[in-house]
């Protein structure tokens, strides 16, 4: 789980530790200087997607997460 | 997910093709590139001809590239680099790549810092290495190049673009940041020496260092007072060295170090006053920037608002060379904190 902000390093650091397809679930940036409840509904927003990963088969999640593009977002880098 | 770089690029592809080709995969950094066809990285690996193209130099984060000799000499076609200029791009390598520099942090930070080479020896007058008047600026194609070849092997090896690499704003240094310390102007012993090396052996010491920031002191030839303006500079409530301390940086202009050796200073006086003076108290830090960090310092008494917070853990943590040129004005590099410190090692060649 990353933040969007973050996620293409996730995606490299996966890479360079062999786990070029690992699934990544994103959260909207930024979550480290929100407040508890924030956080909280973040959390909730993924929960089922988390779920999802973690009971598919791996091959699967593979052909899923392989290459996948993670833009991103505007704030962070306007394009 | 961008293809690995290619070994070499084909020398048949008009210049403007294959900087285009480069530049859409993420492999520049933003400035045209001297194609790595397969004769030029030739030459450049004969820069260093004890090593095997395939001897691999570093495994370097976020993408755990592998840094070959072959690769490195690639990056440092790219960049510009003379086939001379290569053992001193490999032993910026072998020290970035030492724990105590912490790549893997540095590669992925918000922090704005950069590999700052300081080149100490016989090399630096050698390869012609600025350490005089613009020495952070452009015009000398060692400076030039050298940088930025250890920056396109982070950006390419390590997967450190743009995408990737989430300092928050960067700063010009991530384009080169290379320079060699006056050592014929310093009254004292250069880095090299103060750190065990001879002097006659060419050493590259590396700090991960955000941009340097000018001080004036035209007035001042008291050392005591030119400590207390640099003090006064380099103690910012906002600066990381206040918070998380580590290996911060003075370059002492050459007109300012002769104040102060003409005074019986040593180069340990320096430091030792800026230990002193360079502080802010505990009151004034305690609700701001870093205060509540993992690396504050456990010296500074936090029950006692008059505490006073040094930028250093101890004195010789900060690091003093002499460089650049007339004037009045020396630079302070401030640094990330701890979590980077700096590192020195040897070059293969003279």
């Amino acid at each position: 789980m990353i933040s969007t902000a973050f996620a293409p390093l996730a995606q490299v650091t996966a890479q360079g530790a062999g786990h070029a397809s690992l699934p990544i679930v994103v959260v909207p940036h930024p979550v480290g200087d929100r407040d508890q409840e924030l956080i909280r509904q973040r959390g909730e927003q993924i929960a089922a997607q988390c779920v999802r990963v973690l009971t598919t088969p791996a091959a699967e999640l593979a052909r899923e997460f392989a290459g996948k593009h993670y833009p991103l977002p505007a704030a962070v880098m306007p394009r | 997910m961008k293809p690995e770089i290619p070994l070499v690029a084909d020398a048949n592809d008009a210049f403007d093709r294959v900087n285009e080709y480069f530049y859409e995969r993420g492999w520049t950094d933003g400035l045209p590139i001297v194609p790595p066809t397969e004769a030029r990285v030739q030459a450049m690996l004969a820069g260093m001809p004890a090593h095997a193209p395939d001897e691999l130099i570093s495994v370097v984060p976020p993408k755990m590239g592998r840094a070959t000799m072959r690769q490195i000499a690639a990056n440092a076609v790219m960049a510009g680099c003379r086939p001379e200029y290569l053992p001193v791009v490999v032993a910026a390598l072998q020290a970035i790549s030492e724990p105590q520099y912490g790549l893997a942090h540095r590669q992925t930070t918000t922090h704005a810092g950069a590999p700052l080479i300081i080149v100490n020896g016989p090399i630096a007058e050698r390869l012609k290495i600025n350490c005089g008047r613009g020495l952070f600026g452009p015009g000398w194609r060692a400076n030039a190049t050298i940088g930025r070849a250890l920056r396109l092997v982070l950006i390419n090896i390590g997967g450190a673009g743009p995408d990737v690499d989430a300092s928050q704003t960067g700063h010009p240094g991530k384009y080169t940041y290379c320079i060699a310390e006056y050592e014929k102007a310093n009254p004292w012993e250069p880095l090299h020496v103060e750190r065990g090396f001879d002097p006659g052996q060419s050493v590259v010491t590396v700090v991960n260092a955000e941009a340097p920031h000018s001080m004036t002191e035209n007035i001042q030839t008291d050392p005591r007072e030119i400590m207390r303006t640099f003090a006064s500079s380099m103690a910012t409530l906002g600066v990381n060295n206040l918070y998380s301390q580590g290996h911060p940086v003075l370059v002492l202009g050459i007109e300012h170090a002769r104040h102060i050796a003409a005074a019986g200073w040593s180069k340990r006086d320096v430091k030792q006053a800026l230990f002193e003076l360079a502080r802010q108290p505990w009151g004034l830090v305690k609700n701001r920037g870093k205060s509540k960090g993992p690396r504050f310092p456990a010296c500074v008494d936090r029950n006692d608002d008059a505490s006073m917070v040094p930028i250093v853990c101890e004195a010789d943590d900060l690091i003093v060379i002499v460089a650049g040129g007339a004037g009045g004005k020396s630079m302070f590099l401030p640094t990330a904190g701890g979590q980077s410190l700096s590192v020195s090692k040897p070059l293969e060649t003279a």
